[in-house]
């Protein structure tokens, strides 16, 4: 994350040249969530920083020939398509332009491959110039697409490539690269009605549907944003002409990935709307804290349609770090407040799934390497409470140095315990900037002695970080008695119109 | 914790937790204006079989014109989108009177 630079300038290729005898019908024009293979495929070469994008086609005037005519930069017919794929690719490759370091090609029947897979073998590609192949993995099985550096593409312009493309992937393995990606979309080449059933048969984009994909999404780290229609009477009708992808209600959508950045499950109802809620997503997961409401999108005929739009976070968390007497009510109220709470201790004993009832992971951990197993990010929430402040402050050098930070970092201790890790960090280099970041002594300042009361008042603060109060009993900064119970002279003076 | 007091993410668990099948509604409060109990975004569950509600969009007169609503939306299953007054006598001791308009989409589970 912290890796700089532009990713490799790479086309995009999609072959949709075959006849698809196994389909019964040209796949490249099967709807998936209400879109076509090939518009699928296209769009996540394009998204993941693929550009142009060629699409190979037996005849520009049939309907997968218009349609790639619509969606790619370039269109490509191969003289001789029976070859298979490879004809497209070397029809495609004279027509790259003579700035591209490389070609991604996506085989029209894998279209459940995300945008932010192409990005990452793109980005793969920048930082090992050395790799000619660069071949994404999923749970270790090889997949689509490919990226071929330019340095290659003589070879695949030869003649006599018995099995396409692959002769040249097997050619020499020392220069491929596997990338794991972790999206089995890779591995899934709908090539079969039954395949095509299972992904896309399965029934449209439900409430139940979405709410399961919101919560798998979020806790995986990627952002999600729903968009549903506003006017059901007519998204109904849309509906109907737009087939498996709108339903038989409103229209909806799920756009996700790191930064939304263009993963979709469902339909708005249309193409062209999805687009647009793509658009509006993408502009909506950059603001800071976008609220839920409706916006209006351009629709057909260019009447707006009304959308409501909800932008869902990787959900929050607290991670605790030492699993003592104030870690069990911590969790307790960690879980409460909706948080994915995990805890963390070196000690068997204490780090043991039944004390922790409410936590979503207990693990036992070497502070040496604490996170190993944990991920920390922008909203992760954590509190140091190990039984010795050595371990405290290796923690909490750790997580300083983490980019992007966490959104809270509490450390437990006595002000002079505190006072002597702020020296520590100065001579370890960190600036007072840095040490402002750190939320010690730990908790809002309500008294408390007690392990649950300790708790209470870290929750406290936590939430005070992540929402933005003072801390301060809002009785004292309201002062409603003192300014609505005044004398009637004092009232007078003071005018109304305050309440709100 | 009641199945009422529930946080966003917990409804959202709820409803992908439903068993296959169930009769109700999903609540969805889409937009406010004024000063209302919930804000865009909360949902409310309405599983009208069970007579059971999970979340609230805010209790009191609002949230039974929504149910009585969702009745409706189950028994055409087609959405709905209602728009809840919350402005009528603002000196009325009632915790639904906020002074509010907000605007909630209804609409049959399993679609």
């Amino acid at each position: 994350m912290t890796e700089t630079g532009p990713p490799l300038p790479a086309a995009g290729f999609v072959p949709a040249a075959g006849l698809s005898s196994r389909m019964g019908s040209p796949k490249a024009l099967l709807p998936l969530d209400g879109v076509p293979f090939l518009v699928r495929t296209v769009r996540a070469l394009r998204r993941g920083g693929c550009s142009p994008v060629i699409v190979s086609v037996r005849d520009p005037g049939d309907e997968i020939g218009l349609l790639a005519l619509s969606e790619a930069d370039r269109v490509v017919v191969p003289s001789d398509p029976e070859r298979g794929p490879i004809a497209g690719l070397q029809a495609a490759l004279p027509h790259l332009g003579p700035d591209r370091a490389g070609m991604v090609v996506l085989p029209v029947d894998h279209p459940l491959v995300r945008a932010e897979t192409v990005s990452a073998l793109l980005e793969a590609g920048r930082a090992a110039p050395e790799s000619l192949i660069l071949q994404p993995t999923c749970g270790g099985r090889s997949g689509h697409p490919v990226l071929f550096r330019a340095e290659v593409f003589p070879e695949l312009m030869e003649e006599d490539l018995e099995e396409g493309a692959r002769t040249v992937v097997r050619r020499d393995p020392e220069r491929v690269r596997r990338i794991e990606v972790g999206d089995p979309g890779i591995l899934a080449n709908l090539d079969t009605p039954e395949d095509v059933t299972r992904h896309a048969g399965a029934p449209p984009l439900t409430a139940k549907r979405a709410a399961a994909a919101i919560l798998e999404r979020t806790a995986a780290g990627d952002t999600v944003a729903l968009l549903q229609t506003l006017a059901p009477g007519e998204a109904t009708a849309a509906g109907a002409g737009a087939g498996a992808g709108a339903g038989a209600g409103a229209g909806r959508m799920l756009v996700y990935g790191p930064g939304a950045e263009g993963a979709v499950l469902g339909s708005l109802g249309s193409s062209a709307l999805d687009e647009e809620g793509i658009a509006a997503a993408q502009v909506a997961v950059r603001e800071p804290a976008p609220s839920p409401g409706s916006i209006g999108l351009p629709g057909p005929g260019g009447k707006e349609i009304r959308v409501f739009i909800e932008i869902h976070h990787p959900a929050d968390g607290m991670v605790v770090v030492g699993a003592g007497h104030i870690a069990q009510p911590l969790a307790r109220m960690g879980a409460l407040l909706g948080m994915e709470v995990t805890i963390l201790d070196d000690r068997p004993e204490w780090a043991r799934r039944d004390r922790f009832p409410d936590a979503s992971k207990v693990l036992q951990v070497d502070f040496d390497d604490p996170f190993r197993d944990t991920t920390i990010h922008p909203r992760s929430h954590v509190v140091l409470v190990t039984r010795g402040h050595r371990y405290d402050y290796e923690c909490l050098v750790r997580l300083l140095r983490m980019d992007p930070p966490p959104a809270y970092i509490g450390m437990i201790g006595s002000r002079r315990r505190v006072r002597a890790t702020f020296a520590q960090l100065g001579a370890d280099g960190f600036g007072p900037d840095v040490a402002a970041r750190v939320w010690a002594p730990i908790g809002l300042d309500i008294g408390a002695q007690t392990p649950t009361e300790i708790a209470v008042a870290v929750a406290g603060e936590i939430i005070l970080a992540r929402r933005g109060g003072t801390g301060t009993p809002l009785r004292d900064r309201e002062r409603v008695a003192d300014r609505f119970m005044a004398s009637d002279a004092e009232r007078v003076g003071s005018g109304d119109g305050e309440g709100s | 914790m009641t199945t009422r007091d529930m946080g966003a993410r917990d409804v959202l668990k709820a409803l992908a937790g439903l068993p296959e099948g169930v009769v109700g509604a999903l609540a969805t409060v889409v937009r406010t204006t004024g000063s209302t109990p919930r804000k865009a975004g909360t949902r409310m569950l309405i599983l009208t079989e069970e007579e059971r509600l999970v979340g609230t969009v805010g209790g009191g007169c609002g949230e039974a014109e929504v149910i009585t609503a969702a009745s409706e939306v189950v028994e055409r299953g087609l959405p709905l989108l209602l728009e809840v007054d919350l402005t009528e006598d603002i000196t009325t001791w009632s915790p639904a009177v906020c002074g509010g308009v907000m605007e909630v989409l209804i609409e049959p589970l399993g679609s």
